[in-house]
């Protein structure tokens, strides 16, 4: 037995020792490792809960100008009694008339945010005029919790087709914009959020978060979010700062796939030891963001209240 | 010598080289990544993925040739570097993942503890010849 076990080890050696095998056993072990390296930290966090006991912020991104003026109020008292923490906004006002409809729409969201007590996270678009910031920053940057300067500008200067920035342009908007909020002293904290994108164009969020307190990553589609334990540390990384998932969604009629990508996300986030993560959207007119009314809007309630109290 | 010895003293060898390039890598990515956007990071990709595998592979077969007496190599160069260079990063990102360890000084010090294994993994993925190759 100890002979022919012996014999079948040699041939076994000899067989290896070939120079074709050997070359074949190193390649797949390197797509092997290859294979471990992409899938190992998803798997890792979201097999289990982590960290249980972390602080962990559940925000959303509502987007009341779509709403009528006198749902506002209530929209926002939903949110908060659905345990959402942060409120993030679009850039929303009419420098020109001060009692015009957006303006009253924005004076009744700040009213409502004030008396609930959400953090309110306001996303300033890359094009965006100092004049209207100055005129925004004046009239309601004291309910501000958090500012976000420009939307992922590696990606472009807006959703125009062939908008995209180049790096002098963001770096120049970028301080434009950023002088102008600071120059309103503020206690808001300051960030910026980046899309996968910015593994191609890394010197662009090495820049900016030097000036910022955090940096927000926008996590879309599954293929990503599988990936992004491997983002985070990398722009952790580069910035040295914390990130926040400050946008966080899927577009579908699917309400259970909606859900299901949701709940993963938050249950990986949490596990990884992030801040927050910020859901888009609360409502969304145009495309199927929006979760206000569907089961996922129950489901993530029911998630926040069992692990982010 | 004895083979266990030669093994250790090849693991130690690469991972003593893979811990430094490593190091240096993370302290230079930065001004890398800053450096003419987007050469930089393409000059950290060539680095990462071609230098630094070659260095590896030559020294690994340079190893057996001088430590087993042997000549000639069985697995090309490049590929055993980067074969050495995954197994080396896949074993940190595990540790770095699973128990929140920090690469530099404690995954460091537990890559060193495993040089015996390595010098195993070093000396089984590629080999030379007893005899002369031509």
């Amino acid at each position: 037995m100890g002979k022919t076990s012996s014999k079948l080890l040699q041939g076994l050696v000899r067989f290896m020792n070939k120079s074709l095998v050997k070359n074949l056993i190193v390649m797949a072990l390197c797509v092997a490792f290859l294979f471990v390296q992409i899938f190992y930290p998803y798997s890792y966090y979201s097999s289990a809960q982590r960290k249980p006991n972390s602080t962990f912020q559940v925000g959303i991104d509502y987007v009341y100008e779509q709403d009528n003026l006198s749902m506002i109020y209530g929209q926002v008292a939903q949110i908060h009694d659905l345990g959402f923490k942060v409120l993030r906004i679009d850039f929303q006002c009419d420098p020109l008339f001060y009692s015009a409809s957006i303006n009253q729409m924005t004076d009744m969201l700040f009213n409502a945010t004030s008396h609930y007590g959400l953090a309110v996270a306001l996303a300033i678009p890359n094009d965006e005029t100092v004049a209207n910031l100055n005129y925004y920053l004046d009239r309601w940057g004291g309910n501000l919790t958090y500012i976000q300067i420009m939307n992922e500008p590696e990606t472009s200067s807006s959703w125009e087709v062939g908008a995209l920035f180049t790096d002098d342009e963001i770096i120049s908007a970028f301080n434009n914009l950023y002088a102008a909020v600071e120059s309103h002293d503020l206690s808001a904290q300051l960030y910026t959020n980046f899309g996968v994108g910015y593994v191609l164009r890394s010197n662009i969020p090495i820049e900016l978060s030097q000036k910022l307190n955090f940096v927000g990553l926008d996590i879309y589609m599954n293929s990503f979010l599988v990936l992004s334990p491997l983002f985070i540390e990398n722009l952790q990384a580069i910035t040295h700062k914390n990130v926040v998932i400050t946008e966080f969604g899927m577009s579908t009629a699917d309400s259970a796939a909606q859900t299901d990508y949701i709940i993963s996300g938050l249950n990986l986030f949490k596990s990884m030891g992030l801040k927050g993560c910020w859901i888009v959207y609360w409502n969304s007119e145009y495309d199927n963001y929006g979760i206000r009314g569907t089961p996922t809007e129950t489901a993530v309630g029911d998630w926040i209240a069992e692990n982010a109290k | 010598m004895h083979i266990v010895e030669k093994l250790f003293i090849q693991g130690l060898i690469i991972v003593v080289i893979l811990i430094a390039i490593q190091g240096w890598l993370n302290r230079v990515q930065q001004s890398f990544m800053s450096y003419l956007p987007p050469i930089g990071f393409a000059l950290l990709l060539f680095v990462t993925y071609f230098v630094q595998p070659i260095i590896l592979g030559a020294t690994n077969i340079a190893l057996i040739n001088t430590l087993h007496k042997t000549r000639g190599w069985q697995v090309g160069i490049w590929l055993n570097g980067i074969f050495l260079l995954l197994a080396f990063t896949t074993l940190n990102l595990v540790l770095q993942v699973a128990l929140s360890l920090p690469f530099l000084p404690t995954i460091g010090i537990i890559d060193l503890l495993l040089s015996l294994p390595f010098g195993c993994l070093a000396r089984l993925s590629n080999g030379g010849w007893t005899k002369p190759i031509d």
